[in-house]
């Protein structure tokens, strides 16, 4: 309903909002990602007890991105995040080949939410940099997303520490998101 | 209080486990039998890896789902410390949290998060703090259940068992007392030695006695006095209540005899005491003088029992405050909850509702505050990257702003969450009237809440959908009805135009309207009350009157209630009823009562204006609560008979009093104070930062002679009392003067008296001519 009339407001005005849950397992690099956009610095992190929430302005778009805590005893609080949520941003750790599966399952758990049914989803193939790490190919592949026809998805290979591909990523969120959901 | 058993009943460990999450690691002596992971996310709060230190508060047992399953491990409930819970709900336990983030390079992803808390049956938590800070220094460095062991038998070893407990009277005069030493003597006759403690409680137990048969003993201890002359009145005058007494008889007899001014020592009072009076026996004299001096040794300040916690060979000291109620937790302020909701930036959005915006688009917003609390509103206060101790504060604050400090309204600590998250979302936002402290501005959007407190800016937002929440009610019809006071009211009301359109007594306009319904006066009373607490804060006075004040500002929403329900309904049963001063034919007279209005056009305004939030409250469980406290409290009271506030608001503020009047308040307040507690209950309704005594005295100084000998009866039965000396210590030298003569003339005519039943009737015992002062002062 709020982001209904925002995104009518958005008509009006050239600035568009557009409202981001970021989740993954832990240590993925979700806050890393998320004060890389905002200070365009690579920052230590710790792990994240609740959540961050800061606004990243990338191409007239204002993006309002929420990185919440990912250690599987603070999963359950992710749904309270869900309402209002116009793009996921799903970061998986390209090199942890031992825990995919349950990113996939943490995945589809989401996604099966009534809230989040509309929502865009990015995913970020994070740690590129790192040896062996998955091509986006792999995680498409792992993550089943090949199974997902109603919904939009993107796959981008990203590295946290030097910012590469984090851009492109929103651009794709910002392209797709007038797309959605006509009402 | 002094004989609750264990201080400690839990301690807790929980820490943030870098691959798991939050998680409790340890529960000592045993688990709660309550959800693990609900306390492992309420110990790390939103945000904790941001902050290096903070302090989160929570409880337990509040509701169904942070009820604890052992409640075998506790000691039975004392009743007088239920929070308004069922009456045979599980004691309140106040759950106060440490949480301490360590960043460390040689750990995998370089920190450690860690939070310890105590479980305690006492409100005043923060007590505990030095001690908390400790043990988790230690558990940080040697990390092992021992430390939680280390923790609880430090804090249960604490010996408060000596501490007085003090009557709700007694704490009220205590809290507004700003001497260190009011109610020293609660401190002798736990503190001091068994042997000297046997003497002192014959003494005052002799003491006591001989006030409480005053009117038959008085005479007798007068007879071994030197006649009271003039000049023993002037070598008296005003220093006599300037030293400390030792003993109340004492204390009596040094009029005559003290030195003219100065402090008096201990030692001094008591030698002239014993001098002078051959009848008191040497060790009872010695006993008292020493005790005292030993008493001002130990204790610093009365407002505080002292005690301490050892710990690793640490003695950490602790100070217990005696005077806070149980509606009031921890170390809250009102001060900082005023300011920040005060500030230049601060503002209010969101719609305005009769309940809340009591003046219009003028309402301030801690008005606005107090009228969600009292009308049990759901309360957020959001602290977004503040620390989750700072949105606790303000949530405990806001529990004492709604109740009066706990001394007039309960019900409000039992639905506060301090520090909530998203953990138990559901539970504790389906309680109703929750008055919750959060870090995570999710709530904001998302949040099913009234009244939001954004504690960062100052920004008070009022729920977009607060008319679906709280629909417009429709109220009682004037036309309805018949009392001629209703109508008096009704009349007031339509007199005034800039009235006429308040929803408070709606006929044909609907309540929810356009803004123009809600009239806001920049003169509203509630407005001048807001501005005057701001200017005391911003001249530095402290805490302790802010509360005072919010404490007066609610016993008067409650009597203006009282008013209301008399006016619409007919009747009250939450206040004496409303009724004149009557002085009928041959001299019978019948005290007024209820709450007054100086001028009762602008109290119907008052009542019209309040009309909505009163009945926001009635519908309230803190209404029936009230209802029932104050019902026990009529039977309960040491002063029967009759409406004290009533008679000290008139004392205070009638422009134009009858001499009937003046006589049958005070012959009243006289007659009804005797006892100790009858004092103390006076006293507690005579605040220093209202006058104190003054509107009695001023009885000194009354034309008729009757009134005069009334009001020194009175004094005199305060004076034997050592709270009852220190208010009379604040009186200004001119009423002290006056108190002190004419207690020598009346004791000079009483013994004149007895003496002359005693012998024949002598001319040197023939009565002064003291009218002839006195009609001075009268004239």
């Amino acid at each position: 309903m709020g982001a209904n009339f925002s995104k009518a407001l958005n008509k009006l005005f050239a600035n568009k909002e557009m409202r981001l849950l970021m989740l993954g397992l832990d240590a993925a690099g979700k806050t890393t990602i998320l004060y890389k956009l905002k200070l365009n610095q690579s920052v230590t992190t710790i792990p994240t007890v609740g959540f961050n929430v800061e606004t990243v302005t990338y191409k007239n778009v204002k993006f309002n991105v929420w990185d919440v805590g990912g250690q599987d005893k603070i999963r359950p609080l992710w749904r309270h995040y869900y309402t209002g949520t116009q793009g996921l941003v799903f970061v998986v750790d390209s090199q942890d080949r031992e825990r995919i599966d349950e990113a996939r399952t943490e995945l589809h758990r989401i996604l099966s939410d009534r809230e989040m049914k509309d929502c865009l989803l990015l995913v970020f193939a994070n740690k590129q940099d790192l040896p062996g790490a998955m091509s986006p190919a792999e995680v498409t592949e792992k993550l089943g997303l090949h199974k997902m026809r109603d919904r939009s998805w993107y796959v981008h290979p990203s590295c946290a520490t030097t910012g590469e591909g984090l851009f492109e990523g929103l651009q794709w969120l910002s392209q797709n998101v007038k797309k959605q959901r006509p009402s | 209080m002094a004989n609750s058993g264990q201080h400690c009943a839990f301690v807790l460990l929980a820490e943030f486990d870098i691959d798991r999450g939050a998680q409790l690691t340890y529960q000592f002596p045993q688990p709660l039998g309550t959800d693990e992971g609900l306390l492992a996310n309420l110990m790390l709060p939103d945000g904790a890896e941001k902050q290096l230190e903070d302090w989160t508060i929570f409880f337990l047992n509040q509701t169904s789902f942070n009820t604890i399953a052992p409640v075998l491990a506790l000691e039975s409930p004392d009743p007088k410390e239920l929070n308004g819970l069922a009456d045979d709900g599980p004691e309140l336990l106040y759950v106060l949290n440490l949480v301490r983030t360590k960043h460390d390079k040689t750990v995998r992803r370089g920190a450690v998060v860690k939070a310890m808390a105590i479980c305690t049956r006492h409100p005043f938590i923060q007590i505990f703090k030095p001690v908390l800070l400790m043990a988790l220094d230690d558990y940080f460095t040697n990390p092992s259940q021992d430390c939680l062991a280390r923790l609880f038998d430090a804090v249960n070893a604490m010996d408060i068992s000596a501490a007085p407990t003090l009557t709700r009277c007694e704490k009220l005069i205590m809290r507004t007392s700003e001497r260190k030493d009011v109610f020293a003597e609660k401190f002798a006759e736990r503190r001091i030695p068994m042997d000297i403690r046997q003497t002192l409680i014959q003494h005052s137990n002799e003491s006591r006695s001989s006030i409480e048969g005053k009117s038959r003993s008085r005479t007798d201890s007068l007879t071994s006095q030197h006649s009271a002359s003039e000049a023993s009145f002037s070598l008296g005058g005003s220093a006599v209540w300037v030293g400390d007494e030792s003993g109340l008889e004492n204390g009596r007899e040094r009029e005559h005899h003290s030195p003219p001014r100065g402090r008096i020592s201990t030692d001094a009072s008591s030698a002239s005491s014993h001098g002078v009076n051959g009848r008191r026996e040497e060790s009872t004299a010695t006993a008292t003088s020493y005790t005292e001096a030993q008493l001002r040794s130990v204790v610093k300040d009365t407002h505080f029992y002292q005690t301490s916690i050892a710990y690793k060979g640490h003695t950490l000291p602790i100070r217990m405050p005696l005077s806070t109620f149980p509606e009031e937790v921890g170390d809250y302020s009102l001060i900082q909850l005023i300011q920040i909701f005060s500030a230049p930036g601060a503002t209010v959005a969101g719609p305005q509702h009769p309940h809340l915006h009591t003046n219009g688009s003028m309402t301030h917003p801690i008005i606005l505050l107090f009228n969600a609390l009292v009308t049990g509103k759901r309360i957020i206060f959001l602290g977004y990257q503040r620390p989750a101790g700072q949105v606790s504060s303000y949530v405990l604050a806001a529990c004492a702003l709604g109740s009066g400090c706990g001394a007039v309204l309960r019900g409000f600590i039992a639905r506060a969450f301090p520090y909530a998250n998203l953990t138990n979302r559901d539970e504790w936002e389906s309680i109703p009237g929750f008055i919750a402290g959060v870090t995570n501005p999710i709530f904001e959007s998302a949040g099913s809440w009234d009244l939001l407190c954004d504690v960062g800016t100052g920004r008070m937002t009022v729920h977009k959908d607060i008319y679906v929440s709280w629909p417009p009610v429709q109220q009682p019809q004037a036309s309805t009805i018949s009392r001629a006071g209703a109508s008096r009211l009704d009349s007031a009301m339509s007199s005034e135009d800039d009235i006429g359109r308040t929803p408070a007594l709606p006929r044909d306009a609907p309540i929810q309207g356009s803004k123009s319904d809600f009239v806001a006066k920049a003169d509203n009373a509630d407005n001048i009350f807001i501005e005057d607490v701001i200017s005391a804060i911003s001249y530095h006075f402290g805490e302790p009157l802010v509360r005072a004040r919010f404490m007066e500002y609610v016993s008067r929403f409650v009597r203006l209630a009282a008013r209301y329900e008399e006016e619409i309904m007919g009747s009250t049963k939450i206040a004496y009823p409303n009724s004149p001063f009557m002085d009928g034919p041959n001299g019978y007279t019948q005290l007024g009562s209820g709450m007054m209005f100086l001028d009762e056009v602008a109290g119907a305004k008052e009542l019209a204006a309040n009309a909505n939030r009163i009945e926001g409250w009635r519908r309230t469980t803190m209404y029936e609560y009230y209802l029932a406290d104050f019902q026990t409290a009529l039977s309960a009271k040491a002063i029967q008979g009759f409406d004290l506030s009533h008679q000290l608001w008139r004392l205070r503020n009638a422009k134009t009093m009858s001499d009937a009047e003046a006589e049958a308040i005070l012959r009243a307040i006289a007659e009804g104070v005797q006892t100790y507690e009858q004092v103390v209950e006076l006293l507690a309704s005579l605040p220093p930062h209202q006058g104190g005594l003054l509107p009695l005295t001023f009885g000194l100084f009354h034309q008729q002679e009757q009134v005069r000998d009334v009001t020194v009866e009175l004094l005199t039965v305060l004076r034997a009392f050592p709270v009852g000396v220190q208010f009379l210590q604040t009186l200004n030298h001119f009423h002290r003067y006056a108190y002190v003569r004419q207690a020598h003339a009346r004791e000079a005519r009483l013994f004149r008296e007895h003496n002359n039943q005693l012998y024949p009737p002598s001319s040197k015992n023939s009565r002064t001519p003291s009218n002839q002062s006195e009609s001075s002062f009268g004239g």
